[in-house]
């Protein structure tokens, strides 16, 4: 793919977010965007993972993993008193 | 490589059918939780439909609820521990068993979940008004009205109501402090009465106190319809901030629009005609001439005697004789006084106010003739003296 098309789809994708999501009424518009979001993580799966990640790019993966950190921490269930 | 993209595809299908799934539960189990119950039989907004209309069902019949339901909403709760529902549910079986207290608890953490949730409000209103929190109370009652269409005008009597004890005005006055919306309805629901005022007066704070509030015509016209126009005409001047000064008549000189009615004009624009303040101090008035009726109006409270009115006619008026002034006591049918607006003009108008006549209503009107002719008519500021004068 071209490398401008592959570097227009994350705010592409953004976009569609703030323009589609937001309310919990669109159910179906979420889906589209849970579905696209599969599909964005997938095609970044599929393609050749040796090439190296650039620096600033890591630092964002740190950020997204800490992120997920988060999420799985609130899902432990705590003790009422606490 | 291979094993990695299937690996990938295999994923992606997957988490694409429970999208799927997910979207459909969602979209069907607030109304079809037996449709959605087929897409995913344990999604938690399943079972929390599923058990809502399994308890409604039981209601209606007024039999016993299945405690498989109960379990089936606890399971829920633990899955979707953000979902209000479960603790609403909790809250009105803690409630039936007499527990009113941890009753209150479950609701107010079905509220936290969900600030906007209706029963939660419902529930917690009720829990606070038999508590005897009345401010609580009317909170929750003020949030109720606030999440229902038409909420606000629906709960407004009832808050009314409540504001007529003398002895509840403080709880009032703290509930008005954060719902401005409410404090409108129930001081207009007040005005309906004019045995309210003192509540009126005491409550609406300074930002409802104001010359276009929604409540002062009405309360002025409770006052004057109950015959109390010294209340009405002192409560028009403090607060619709009309100041007549010595003159009998308010806005004489046709410039002052802002006061309210009854003590101010009330200028006509309707089928009958069009009456309007115009730039120069001047009434401009059109009657269309098809149809009789008031073009001007107002209320005015003069001492019994004789008066003398001036009103005179500026440039070159048509059919001023179809307009005609009229004083008419208030509440009678029959008019003191009338003469043309032509003859007025000319000659001034004198007329006497009786004894038992404590407020007049003073009104140009415009009486149709077999042929219709519209009247163009403009007048000069209006002199109202006491004392009659030869014309």
């Amino acid at each position: 793919m071209d490398s401008r098309a592959r570097a227009a789809v994350a705010p592409a994708y953004l976009f569609a977010c703030l323009v589609l999501g937001g309310s919990a009424q669109g159910i179906w518009q979420i889906m589209l965007l849970q579905l696209a979001g599969l599909a964005i993580i997938g095609w970044a799966a599929w393609g050749n993972g040796d090439a190296p990640v650039a620096p600033p790019a890591r630092q964002l993966l740190w950020f997204a993993a800490l992120g997920i950190f988060v999420v799985l921490l609130q899902l432990v269930p705590l003790p009422p008193g606490i | 490589m291979i094993v990695r993209r299937l690996i990938v595809v295999a994923l992606a299908l997957l988490l694409a059918v429970q999208v799927v799934r997910n979207a459909a539960v969602q979209a069907l189990a607030p109304l079809h939780p037996e449709s959605a119950a087929k897409f995913w039989k344990h999604h938690p907004a399943v079972e929390i439909s599923q058990g809502l209309a399994d308890i409604g069902t039981a209601s209606r019949q007024r039999s016993k609820i299945n405690p498989a339901t109960f379990a089936m909403i606890d399971d829920a709760a633990l899955k979707s521990p953000l979902s209000p529902e479960p603790f609403l549910v909790h809250g009105v079986q803690l409630q039936l068993g007499g527990k009113a207290e941890e009753a209150s608890r479950a609701f107010l953490a079905a509220q936290r979940r969900d600030p906007r949730s209706l029963p939660a409000a419902y529930f917690l209103a009720s829990y606070y008004f038999r508590a005897g929190a009345a401010l609580e109370g009317l909170k929750q009652t003020a949030l109720l009205a606030r999440l229902s269409p038409e909420g606000t005008a629906s709960v407004a009597p009832y808050v009314a109501a409540y504001a007529q004890n003398r002895a509840n005005w403080p709880q009032i006055r703290e509930l008005f402090r954060t719902q401005g919306d409410l404090e409108d309805s129930v001081l207009a629901a007040l005005a309906r009465e004019s045995a309210n005022t003192d509540a009126i007066l005491a409550i609406a704070d300074a930002r409802h106190r104001k010359p276009d509030s929604v409540w002062l015509p009405m309360l002025l016209d409770s006052l004057v319809a109950s015959g109390d126009y010294g209340r009405a005409k002192a409560i028009w001047t403090s607060i619709g901030g009309g100041h007549a000064g010595n003159r009998l008549i308010y806005d004489s000189d046709f410039s002052s629009a802002d006061a309210p009615t009854p003590f101010n004009w009330t200028l006509a624009s309707s089928t009958v005609g069009l009456a309007e303040r115009q730039s120069g101090n001047r009434l401009h008035v059109i009657f269309y001439g098809s149809e009789d009726g008031a073009l001007a109006t107002q209320l005015v409270l003069l001492p019994p005697g004789a008066y003398n009115l001036k009103a005179q006619i500026v440039g070159a008026p048509t059919h001023a004789e179809a307009l005609q002034w009229t004083l008419r006591c208030d509440k009678a049918r029959d008019p003191i006084a009338t003469i043309t607006a032509d003859q007025a003009a000319k000659h001034g108008w004198n007329f006497l106010v009786p004894a038992n006549c404590p407020a007049q209503w003073l009104q140009l009107s415009g009486r149709s003739g077999d042929v219709t002719q519209q009247s163009d008519v403009t007048f000069a500021p209006l002199t109202l003296a006491r004392g009659a004068e030869n014309g």
